[in-house]
Parts: C-alpha cells; structure tokens; sequence
C-alpha cells in the first residue's frame, strides 16, 4: 500500500491533540444553581479549570479518536500497486568536477530519493548514466541498491559541459511513464519532463586557477577567491627538501599570485593549498617545461628574405639545420624532399591586380583567423587538383595545402610576401605558426610541459586521442622503448570551482503523484469512509452537545 | 406583571380556593365558620340570659319548659384574614418558568381571599426583612412584587412579618435554604394561625442536567463552585433532594401546616389538584 498524500498524515496530530484536550479539563460549563447546598462536595476539588486530569474512557473520546483515524486515512488516500506496474528511473549524475565536493554526501541522497521513487511502482528499473556522453551506461537493472553503488562510485572531473545530450537520451530511455533524475549540485534547469535532485551546499572555496611556468623555471600561479567572505589560505611547495609555509589572504572572489622558481636541477615540484571543501583545486603540479624542440632548413634562395628570417626567429625551441634532410621543417621556394615544408612559391612576378574578396576555407590552421587586409598579388602556379586551398581571393589561390600522401605536408605562400603586408597581418603569422607548430607536434621528440586535467594531448608515436588523467598529478606517455611526453596535470576550471551556487533540492511530489496514480488503484470503500466519518462527526456532535449520554 | 399570570390565578381561583373550611377563623364578618358565637342561622349553644342581651335571641320555648329565660346561641360566621408572604430569595425567580409560577401563585392566594371576602396582606421577605405589598398595585399590574425584595434570603426574617392573630398564612417558598424547617414555619402557626406553605419548583432543581465539569454559581451568594458531577453523585444529589422536602412535609406536618411543592412546568389548576389539594394546601371552590 502506498500513500498518494502524505501530508494528509498531518491530520494524526489530531489524535494528541484529542488527548491533550481531554487530560487539560475542559473548561467546566457555568451552571447556575439554587440548590448548591443539597450537592455533596467532592473529596478532590478541581481548581482553575487548566489541571491534568486521568484521562477517562468516554464514547464522546473513542468517537472522536475513531473520527480523526478516518479523517487521516482519507486524506492520505491509499492506494494499492498493481502487480504488474513496472517504472523506469533513469539517474543522470552529473560528470561534472564540482561534484567532487559532495561526493560523500551523494548516497545518502540516491539512497533516500530511490526508497521514495521506488514506492510507485511495483517494480523499478534503474539505469544510471553519466553526464559525460563518452561515458559508458553505469548500471541498468533492477536493484536500487546496485544503481546507487554505481552513481555513487562514479567519479565526476569534466569541466563545465552540456548535459542536455545526455538528458535527451535518458528521457528517450525513460519513456513517457518513466521518470529521468538529474543528480547535481545545484538547482539546474533542466527540460520538462526531467526532475533535478540536487545534493550540493554552498562551499568557500580558494584554489589554484591557472599556472604560467617558462623554460627558464619561473612560476607563476593563480589563487583564486570563490567566496563571498575574506578567506585566508596557508600555501606551501612540495618537493625535496623543506619548504616554508606562507598565507595568503584574499578578499571575496579575489584574484592573487603565488610565484617562485625551480631549483637548478629541479624538473617537477607541487604547490599545495590549505584544503577546505573542493580539493581538485588545492594540489599544482608543475613540471619545468621542454618543448620538443623543432629542427628548420631554410633554402638559400630564402636565407636573405627578411620575412621568413624574422619568421624564424618567431618561432621557439628552434634549431636551424644546414641540409634539409637533416630538418623536420624545411622552408623554401619549391618542394625538394618529403619533409614538411613551407613554400613561398612566387618570387615577385607581376600577377594581376588582386580582385575578389578574401576567404577562408574552413581548417583546423584558419579556423579563427581573420584574413581581412592583407594586400597581396596571387602569382604562383596553381594548386593541384589534390591540393587544399585554404585562401582564396576571389578565384585565386593565395594560400594552400600540398599533401602528398605521406605524413608530411606542405603549406604553399603563392604570393610575393616580399610584395604585400602579409608580415603586418597577424592572421598569416599565426597560420605560418599553426602550421609550424602541427609539424612540430607530428615529429618524434620527447616533450614535457604542463597540462590541464583532461586535456587533449598531441603525442607524436603515441595513440591518438591520449588526455591528461582527471586527478591532478604527474603522468608520462611512453612507447616501447622510451618516454615521449612527460607533463603535470592540474585542475584550472574556475567556473566548476566556484561553488557559491551550489544548494540542496529535492525531488517534486508532481511526477511521483502522477507515476503512483497511474501505477496503483484507489481504495475501493472510500465513499464509505467518506460517509462513515459523517455519521462520527454527526456522533460526536450529539455526544457534546447532549451531556446526558455522558458516563 | 403579565396578564396571563393574573388570568392563570383567576382560572384556577374559579376551581380551588385556599383552605377556609378546615377550621374556625376569627374575623369579621362573614361566609365562615367563626369561632365565636354570632348571628348566623347555625344554632351553636345555649346559655343563661344576662341582662343587656338581645332579647330577640331568648329561647322561649325553653322559657315555656323550664321557666328561665335561656339565651340561644348562634354560631359566628366570619371572614377570615389571609396574610401572603413571598419569599423573595433569588432562587424564586432566576428561572423565568418558576419565577412566573410563583406570581401566579402569588395571585391566586390574593384572588381566592377575594372571592372569600377575606381581608388579604402581603409581605415580601427579602435581606431587609418584610416589605408590604400594595395589592391594589399588583391586581392592577404595575407592581411586581419581587421588585420589594431587595437582597439576601428572606427565609429567616418570617418571624419579622406582623401576622395578624388567628389568620390564615400562606408562604411561598421553594424551601431551599439549609435551615432546619421547623425553625423556618413556627411563625405561620403562631398566634393561632394557620398555614399553609406552596412551594414551587422546578425540573432543574429535582432533576437537573449536571454531568460533567461544571462552575457552579450558588444563585443567592454568588460563591463559585467547581465539581466533576458523575451519575452517583447525581443520583446522590436526588436522594438528598427528596430527603429535603421529606424533612419539610414533616416539619409543616407537626405545626398542622399544609406543605404542597407546585412543579413549575405543569398547568397550575393541574398542579394544585395533584399537589396541593391531597396535601389540604387548597380545597375545592365548588
């Protein structure tokens, strides 16, 4: 049996209070009377009228006792599952790092919300997914218990996402006498027919936001205020040896720095902050950075043009190389060898005046990139049938992609860069960039820097697709024979740290309501009661009102 | 004072008339048996001639036999004088059927002395002690004698109230006062009086509806009581109830005074033929 109305429980006050009305004497009703001196006087005297009195065994009691036990009972509306009503209950925990926070306090949660949200239904069918659409299904089935073990033991560490995907698959799963629960931390909006359970409470939190780290060892972190209240944090290094212990103050949702250096031979160290309630943000693990470094051949025909002279010296972690099989990126006017290159393939012919507006083809290397204002004369041969432009003017070819099936590429300049303004449009500094740093990414070489967690890592000889791990730390990419990658993760999502918003909720009566009457059946007798509890007011109103059926 | 009181007394005047035929009254003269001798047509006695006596009463057939003048003797005929005491306690009126059964039977004590030609007075006992009653007012109906009584309980102050001698009393009480009867009734008896006590009552007071807490106010002292009354202790309040006015028809009993209770809630030509009539508190007008 199941009550479609709790708060109709709230009527069994009545019954103490019934009680409580009849242990207080009732206030005695005023009789005048010119016969007071016949009436014996009572060995116990009452006084006042507010004294406690046994409580005595009347029909006027029982009748009103049985009254409020009707009145409750209807209220309450029981009803009765039917066997054979089946429910399911799709728990989208979100995926994101702030969740972290309140990982404790989230079976409790499902534990209570499951024992409510398997009352309306004879049976339950739970599945459990993540907010993180590359998750994995965490559990279907049948026990609640099972589900909420795998809710609970799941880890969430993304940054801020959308779980509308995820929400839009669950309610296909649910179906429409389903009911789709997302568990967060905060009163999210989420689309209609989707209830929100959330666990969170506002937390002060104070952590690392963001690290600048430079190749001569120099750090350089930010702490971050997400209270609303002065917050004072101790703040230490972690590495060999002993390290001070420093406090930083910060007022409400303050930015502050934290710097310092690496040791001479040091290559890894952790700053630590005094923990409190989210601990992603309180460990910064950071490595010294060495970029791979990136072996370029510059063609003589080239070695006097100022642009690509100046270019180079642009670029990083460079080693200039005298024979072009010897480099990783070889920059020249025509393409000699199979590694990646850069060609500036007109030398200054006298093209046409440049007509047609300029476009960019969408790529990974323009993607962003504004074009607008470069002046330049497209004179060099037309790309191949295999290229791909990725700048057009009008319909010439300003700049394209030569591939020619092997890992290497090569990135055609066909206009005199000497004769434009190319080196004053900073859209095709960063596309010679972009395109220097791509090579540089797909070339073998051990690389060590610092990362995000979860950060999409670019790992020449690794697997694609490799990510920063979710927990802060240090981490490696090998292959068979030696590291290829060496970095420290760590936490920099400051919108998932601030946890100002968090705050409890429960899951609405509504959908329960609709889901138990859909799935139960009413009481059968309860125009009965209805009557009953009629005739035991009309009852007790007789009983009051007449002191002589009184014992 | 409502008219209907007055023609209630009238009514049952018409079929009861207070109890004038159970003795000899003094008086002036009138329908009744007096205890003197006088000139009615009832021979009583006979006795020597004195000179100065009417000599149309000699017995001259007695003369002829015996040769003394004899006197005939005839008996007294007189009308009785009738004094009416109220009791003006607050118990009589505080409910309004007992308070009106009182003055309709204040009424038909005044009514049945004058359709007797008896000369009537009355009194209302209060806290004061007696305060006359102008009865010409009262007929009329500008004049409700519970107005005289002032306050306090009048049952002790009877003896305060100046019976005339050999007349008859009637008091109106409903006799609920602690103070044993005989003390209260001595002075209707007194000075060769008769009595005649008519006491009204009510449902409430035999029967009352007393169950439950109750906050008693005594009507007369105003004095509060709280009692938890149960059906023993109602069923104990009865006994004492009748054991109360048992004690008071003994008490009028010894002093030959007729005591009749006169229930508030019945018709009261009703009531006197079932209460007061067995009791010789009234007999009938024929």
């Amino acid at each position: 049996m199941s009550v479609f109305n709790p708060l109709g429980l709230l009527a069994l006050l009545g019954v103490p209070a019934l009680l409580a009305i009849h242990l207080l004497r009732v206030r005695a009703r005023r009789v005048r009377a010119s016969t007071l001196f016949l009436l014996p006087v009572s060995e116990v005297v009452m006084e006042g009228g507010r004294r406690l009195e046994r409580l005595r065994s009347t029909p006027l009691l029982w009748v009103q006792l049985a009254a409020v036990l009707l009145l409750t009972w209807i209220l309450v509306e029981p009803r009765w599952l039917r066997e054979d009503s089946t429910r399911r209950i799709v728990l989208v925990v979100d995926a994101s790092a702030s969740m972290s926070a309140f990982e404790n306090a989230l079976p409790s949660a499902l534990r209570a919300a499951g024992e409510r949200l398997a009352r309306a239904a004879s049976k339950t069918e739970w599945v459990v997914l993540a907010s993180d659409p590359r998750e994995r299904t965490l559990y279907s089935g049948s026990s609640a218990e099972e589900a909420i073990a795998a809710a609970a033991s799941f880890r969430a560490r993304l940054p801020r996402h959308d779980e509308g995907p995820v929400l839009a698959t669950a309610r296909s799963l649910a179906s429409p006498s389903g009911l789709v629960v997302y568990v967060t931390d905060h009163p999210a909006s989420v689309p209609p027919g989707v209830e929100v359970l959330s666990i969170g409470s506002p937390v002060a939190n104070v952590g690392f936001a963001g690290v600048e780290v430079t190749e001569d060892g120099s750090y350089r972190a930010i702490v971050k205020s997400s209270s609303g209240n002065r917050e004072r944090r101790r703040w230490w290094v972690e590495r060999d040896g002993a390290s001070p212990v420093s406090a930083q103050e910060l007022e409400p949702f303050e930015l502050a720095f934290v710097s310092g250096t690496f040791g001479a031979d040091e290559e890894q160290l952790t700053l630590v902050l005094e923990g409190d309630g989210f601990t992603l943000d309180d460990r910064l693990p950071l490595v010294r950075p060495r970029p791979k470094l990136l072996r370029v051949y510059v063609a003589p025909e080239l070695s006097a043009n100022r642009f690509v002279s100046r270019f180079v010296e642009t670029l990083a972690s460079v080693e200039r190389v005298s024979a072009s099989d010897e480099a990783d990126l070889v920059l020249a006017r025509s393409r000699a060898s199979s590694v990646s290159s850069i060609l500036f393939v007109s030398s200054g012919g006298s093209g046409a005046s440049p007509k047609g507006p300029l476009v960019s083809e969408k790529d990974a290397l323009t993607d962003g990139l504004n074009f607008q204002g470069l002046l330049a004369k497209a004179s060099g041969p037309a790309p191949a049938a295999s290229d791909r432009v990725l700048l057009w003017q009008g319909n010439d070819a300003l700049v394209y992609l030569a591939e020619d099936g092997s890992d290497s590429s090569s990135l055609a300049v066909a206009f005199p860069v000497e004769k434009s303004n190319a080196d004053r449009v900073p859209a095709f500094v960063l596309l010679l960039h972009r395109f220097a740093e791509s090579v540089r990414s797909s070339v073998p070489g051990f690389e060590q820097r610092n990362t995000e967690l979860h950060q999409l890592l670019s790992v020449a000889g690794s697997a694609a697709g490799a990510r920063a791990p979710s927990e802060p730390g240090f981490f490696e990419v090998r292959n068979e024979r030696e590291p290829l990658f060496r970095g420290a993760a760590h936490f920099a999502d400051v919108r998932e740290a601030d946890l100002t918003r968090a705050a409890p909720r429960g899951l609405g009566a509504g959908a329960e309501k609709d889901a138990l009457r859909r799935n139960s059946l009413p009481d059968p007798l309860r125009s009965l009661w209805i009557v009953a509890l009629a005739g035991l007011f009309v009852g007790a109103s007789a009983l009051q009102e007449n002191p002589a059926q009184k014992p | 004072m409502s008219s209907s009181v007055l023609d209630t007394a009238r009514e049952a005047a018409g079929r009861f008339r207070l109890p004038f035929r159970s003795r000899n009254w003094r008086g002036r003269a009138g329908n009744w048996a007096g205890s003197g001798s006088g000139s009615s047509i009832d021979f009583q006695d006979h006795r020597p001639y004195v000179p100065g006596d009417d000599p149309r009463h000699v017995d001259w057939q007695a003369y002829a036999r015996s040769g003394h003048y004899v006197m005939k003797l005839y008996r007294e005929e007189v009308s009785p004088a009738v004094d009416l005491v109220l009791d003006g306690s607050r118990s009589m009126s505080f409910e309004e059927d007992k308070r009106t059964r009182t003055l309709e039977l204040f009424a038909f004590v005044l009514e049945s002395a004058r359709r007797n030609q008896c000369a009537s007075r009355a009194w209302v006992l209060g806290g004061d002690g007696p305060s006359p009653v102008n009865l010409s007012l009262f007929v009329e109906g500008r004049l409700d004698p519970f107005d005289l009584a002032g306050t306090g309980a009048g049952g002790a102050a009877l003896g305060e109230v100046p019976f005339r001698p050999g007349s008859l009393r009637v008091l109106l009480t409903d006799a609920l006062f602690a103070d044993p009867p005989e003390t209260v009734v001595r002075p209707l008896a007194s000075g060769r009086g008769r009595g005649v006590v008519l006491a009204p009552s009510a449902r409430s007071e035999s029967s009352p509806d007393w169950l439950g807490p109750l906050d008693f106010e005594d009507c007369e002292s105003g004095a509060r009581r709280l009692e938890r009354i149960d059906e023993a202790r109602l069923a104990e309040y009865g006994a004492r109830y009748r054991s109360h006015f048992a004690l008071w028809q003994a008490g009028c009993r010894r002093y030959g005074i007729a005591f009749a209770q006169i229930p508030s809630e019945e018709d009261l030509t009703r009531a006197l033929r079932d209460r007061a009539l067995p009791e010789g508190a009234v007999e009938l007008y024929r």
